[in-house]
């Protein structure tokens, strides 16, 4: 124990140069194998550790149970050797970035799949190294970065990117639907989470809803809510529009609820998921609330939603059938890559699958997309379907059999 | 506006409830404990489990976790931890507590597994009883937390002040030695300080919960926010802590009434209230002369001291290895077995090793500021974050050479960093610490995380090496001689006549007074050093992965940053180096060869590596240099004794190690 501090470390680094010297090259173009035409290597980016790991930590068994699938259905390139490299973005930005530096420095894979909320902090270094970007990268999506707006580079988050200025005319429509007139809106000071309300609210104001209540200035992190309550029960506001995180958008609903607020529409755009109802007291904090969601829900029970279900039971052992937020996600990353590697022809370079998937305008994973994703295009979609469900005791209920779709306000 | 004034104190009183047990805390044992954050949590988890997935009753659960589990997690980490602080420094104490809130939660996390959600119940039925007073609505688990307050200030006034067992308490916190005499056992009495001060974090834990949300992450920025209300109470002032809580939330709260929510103003003012606060205390206690730190511990209690002097002074005297002093040659071993790396590493593990060093140059500045300056400045990680959106700005945006950017850039801090100094020159050891912790906090939120022109959707500017240095390689050999230039540079400090008069303030500032040495002027030449070094720091760290990193530089990363240093010795360069490669190597080690599962290790190690200074606080470095002593001493009278016979070794409280030391030996802190 006495020299143990700098032993270990003095015997880490040793280590390390016996261990880490596959190769001596200090090229920093030794990326990954982008004109291969044999086995592809894919490395999979989420997040096991770190504070939100519980709600990704299944992704990277999604994303092969997704191949499992295809190959055990005999999918059209099934045989194609597909390896996959297993990796932790630990939860942070900087993890996100040092991992696709391993994957593209060491494993040397040959395409990365991501389906994590930290790759903004890999996208710069994916779209500018000049290893980095030839690996193409599938998956994920929600986060929000400049790659994910820029047709040149071989990036392709699986869920549509929105650059947050155009407006669609759904969550207007639902409000009003609802007999929502006056609504609040609440968001973080950070760019994506102040973008979405923005969207929200060009839609209420679209609609005829007035905003009585708008503030997007909340600090991420801050607990500070009971004046934002009050300020919404001064606005006399009936309906609840928020893009903050689940935890923190319920204590202000909670607040607004006590303080004798009636809301006639409650949406949050996120917290859809059996992670939900596994908290009994989110589950009654949320009673009344609708959310939105891209992809199928469960509850509708499609042929899409019943497949996933199956597959879920089949290769991962889900016996509710309602998938999780990381097995959805990684099933539809997975199928990006799959259909991108359709696309292309079975014995397709990396280069060519995602020269493939930018033309491609009708991958919708199956119909579990709202809508099918369009590559071509990095600009606002002209139309843009999401699905609402309500939560009604344990229950998501659908408020439709079909996805709520807006067109772009002008 | 009666209506924002209870919304106000509806959140005022979380700040007050936590601010009110750590300055009971703090009263009660010395220690300002920053894992508190960390054990509200565990005991709101163990809560969460036992009435949540468990089903006990809300009395049961409260009873079993707040009463029984968290005295005995006092008890457990006086006997593992607390103990050894008595009689440690400020820095050695902050740290030890540091790397307990850093290695509980996921230790708690093993345990008991991690939530997908973190909403939580606290102490009240669900659903919640509502009261209406003068219009505003107030919860029943609101009212449990005014409550709780009550219950906080009659523990803090009455048994502190006016019962046996208070007088118990504060006696062992002016003297343990003279406590002991009276026949009073310190032990039983710190041992049951630590139980109560775990049962006040355990209930603030429960009763904040539903808002902060069931998470470590969630509970420490509210604390953050309450150690405003506690440098107000000058850190031992348990009703002005709790007024000052109150005030903290009743003042962002009650402008609301006027205010856009949805404006600048709301924007840049609602987070500062708890720095302008500060602010205000500060300049009171300034002109009043208040903020100097409480002493702990009497005269006795120092002259039995095993310990003595600068703990944090290598007992490396006269170790040589040749004729040469061993720290140099030890360290110039170091020094070409980190520059081989590049030869003998791949690009992916070199780029490990430059991400390494370009930590290390930035922990020269806290080398410099907290080994040298003796200043607890914990927004070292704010000037680094500061200086790599200079050189994004300089380089990227303005067309300079990245270099030049990142070697000229920084100067622009150097006021920033003289500013800070000056504001808290006067001011206690824990004042600065909170002080400038407050700072940086404010700083991301408002400059370096917040959205504006560096930001780019969270992924920061981009920021290019030097063209003939782009490759791993090659950045890691310009990084490491821009890190041989300044640890030079601070050994050279050291050695010089301001290095010995900082020496001598870090000492005794009174005593270097009496030589007629001038404190602020020391003390401002470092700050404004470790500001700039801080900042190239930060610009070769953004260099180095390209981009800004706005999200990367929260000073809660500083402390780890700082805790990892303090573990292995704050004033030794190599010991820089050492952190900045240990920081991302060891992790990239679990990254490669073990599984995932253990990703948080780490994370644990560094924690328990910082707890351990409550035993060990000159470091790793300087621990192993007095075990060298010690044997060689040994050796040496061995071979002296007549007939080889053996004779007792000296202790390691021999004078070498505990009177002090002359600094101008070469090498010592190398």
């Amino acid at each position: 124990m006495r020299h143990k501090a700098a032993a270990t470390a003095v015997a880490s680094i040793a280590a390390l140069a016996l261990t880490a010297c596959g190769s001596s090259s200090t090229s920093a173009g030794d990326g990954g194998g982008s004109s291969n035409t044999g086995p592809l290597k894919v490395g999979l980016m989420y997040s096991q550790t770190g504070p939100s790991s519980e709600t990704f930590k299944e992704t990277g068994k999604a994303i092969e149970a997704r191949w499992k699938a295809y190959t055990d259905s005999n999918g059209k390139c099934a045989s194609r050797q597909v390896s996959f490299v297993d990796g932790d973005d630990t939860n942070t930005p900087e993890g996100a970035l040092s991992l696709a530096q391993k994957f593209v420095q060491q494993d040397k894979v040959d395409v990365i799949i991501q389906s994590t909320a930290e790759f903004y902090g890999a996208s710069q270094y994916m779209t500018t190294d000049p290893a980095a970007k030839k690996v193409p990268v599938f998956g994920g999506g929600y986060d929000t970065n400049a790659a994910y707006f820029d047709k040149s580079n071989l990036v392709f988050p699986a869920l549509a990117p929105t650059s947050y200025k155009t407006g669609y005319t759904q969550p207007g429509d639902f409000f009003k639907s609802k007999g929502v007139t006056k609504v609040a809106g609440i968001a973080y000071n950070v760019a994506s989470s102040a973008g979405a309300l923005d969207q929200a609210v060009k839609s209420f104001k679209n609609s005829g809803i007035d905003v009585a209540y708008q503030n997007d200035k909340i600090d991420y992190g801050s607990k500070d809510v009971a004046a934002i309550v009050q300020g919404i029960v001064k606005s006399g506001a009936d309906g609840f529009y928020t893009t903050l995180n689940p935890d923190t958008a319920l204590a202000v609903l909670g607040g607004a609820l006590q303080a004798g607020v009636k809301f006639k529409a409650i949406e949050f755009p996120i917290g859809y998921g059996p992670e939900l109802l596994a908290s009994q007291p989110a589950v009654q904090a949320s009673q009344g609330v609708t959310f939105g969601t891209g992809v199928a829900p469960y509850d509708l029970h499609t042929p899409a939603t019943d497949a996933l279900a199956a597959a879920l039971k089949k290769y991962m052992g889900n016996t509710s059938g309602l998938p999780t937020f990381a097995q959805t996600q990684g099933w539809i990353s997975g199928d990006e890559f799959i259909y991108a590697l359709e696309k292309a022809g079975c014995d397709a370079t990396p280069t060519q699958i995602a020269a493939a998937l930018r033309k491609s305008t009708d991958w919708d994973a199956g119909g579990l997309l709202a809508q099918p994703r369009d590559f071509t295009s990095t600009a606002d979609p002209k139309e843009s379907c999401s699905y609402l469900v309500t939560l009604k005791g344990t229950d998501f209920v659908p408020e439709s059999n079909k996805p709520f779709c807006g067109t772009a306000i002008s | 506006m009666l209506a924002y004034l209870f919304a106000g104190l509806a959140t005022g009183s979380l700040y007050a409830v936590a601010a009110g047990s750590l300055v009971i805390t703090y009263v009660a044992s010395g220690v300002f404990n920053l894992a508190f954050a960390a054990m509200a949590y565990s005991i709101a988890r163990v809560y969460y489990e036992l009435h949540v997935v468990h089903g006990w009753s809300i009395l049961a659960a409260a009873v079993v976790s707040i009463l029984v589990v968290a005295p005995l997690l006092g008890a457990l980490l006086y006997a593992l931890l607390f103990r050894f602080l008595q009689g440690g420094s400020t820095l050695v104490k902050l740290m030890a507590t540091l790397g307990l809130s850093v290695a509980l939660p996921p230790i708690v996390d093993l345990i008991f597994g991690k939530l997908a959600d973190v909403t939580a119940v606290g102490l009240a039925p669900i659903p919640l009883h509502v009261f209406h007073v003068f219009g505003s609505a107030i919860n029943a688990d609101q009212m449990m937390m005014y409550g709780a307050l009550v219950l906080v200030l009659l523990l803090g006034t009455v048994v502190l002040r006016f019962t046996d067992i208070g007088l118990r308490v504060r006696a062992l916190v002016d003297s343990g030695a003279l406590t002991s005499l009276s026949g009073t056992s310190p032990s039983q009495v710190s041992m049951g300080v630590w139980a109560v001060s775990a049962t006040l974090a355990g209930l603030t834990g429960v009763l904040i919960a539903p808002t902060s949300g069931l998470s470590a992450s969630g509970m420490t920025p509210l604390m953050a926010t309450a150690f405003a209300a506690i440098v107000v109470a000058r850190l031992r002032s348990l009703p002005i802590a709790i007024l000052a809580g109150l005030g903290i939330g009743v003042v962002s709260a009650v402008p609301q009434n006027w205010i856009d929510p949805n404006g600048t103003f709301a924007e840049y003012f609602i987070p500062s209230v708890p720095m302008l606060f500060m602010l205000v205390a500060l300049l009171i206690f300034a002109i009043t002369n208040q903020a100097g730190d409480a002493q702990s511990g009497g005269a006795l209690d120092k002259a039995i001291s095993v310990d003595g002097g600068d703990s944090s002074v290598a007992p490396s005297h006269g170790l040589t290895i040749g004729k040469l002093p061993m720290p140099l040659v030890l360290s110039t071993v170091f020094v070409v077995v980190v520059a081989i790396l590049p030869q003998v590493f791949n690009v992916y593990w070199s780029g490990l090793a430059a991400h390494g060093i370009v930590l290390g140059i930035a922990l020269l500045s806290y080398t410099l500021v907290t080994g040298e300056g003796g200043m607890l400045w914990l927004c070292q990680i704010s000037f680094a974050g500061i200086g790599a959106i200079i050189v994004a700005e300089l380089s990227t945006n303005q067309g300079w050479d990245p270099l030049v950017a990142a070697v000229v850039g920084p100067i622009i801090v150097i006021p920033i960093g003289i500013l800070v100094g000056v504001l808290t020159i006067r001011l206690g050891e824990l004042y600065v610490a909170l002080v400038t912790l407050s700072a940086g906090l404010l700083a991301q939120t408002l400059l370096i995380g917040a959205d504006n022109r560096w930001y780019n959707w969270g992924s920061g500017t981009i920021v290019s090496r030097p063209s003939w240095a782009a490759d791993n390689k090659t950045y890691v050999y310009l990084a490491l001689a821009v890190f041989l230039v300044i640890a030079l540079l601070v050994i050279n400090l050291r050695r010089s006549t301001a290095g010995l008069a900082l020496g001598a303030v870090r000492w005794s500032e009174n005593g270097a007074k009496t030589l007629g040495i001038s404190i602020l002027q020391s003390k401002l030449f470092v700050s404004a050093l470790a500001s700039y070094v801080a900042a190239l720091g930060g610009a070769f760290i953004a260099m180095d992965w390209g981009t800004t990193k706005p999200e990367s530089w929260n000073p809660f990363n500083g402390l780890v940053w700082l805790a990892i240093l303090m573990t292995l010795g704050s004033r030794s360069v190599m010991a820089a180096l050492l952190t900045g490669l240990m920081y991302y190597l060891v992790p990239g080690i679990f990254q490669t060869w073990l599984p995932h599962s253990l990703g948080d290790v780490p994370t644990v190690l560094f924690g328990l590596g910082a707890v351990a200074l409550a035993s060990h606080p000159e470091g790793a470095f300087a621990q192993n240099a007095a075990q060298i002593m010690a044997r060689r001493a040994k050796r040496a009278e061995k071979r002296a004794a007549p007939g080889g016979s053996s004779v007792p070794a000296p202790a390691l409280s021999a004078p070498a190690l505990t009177q002090p030391r002359e600094e101008s030996s070469v090498g010592r802190h190398v």
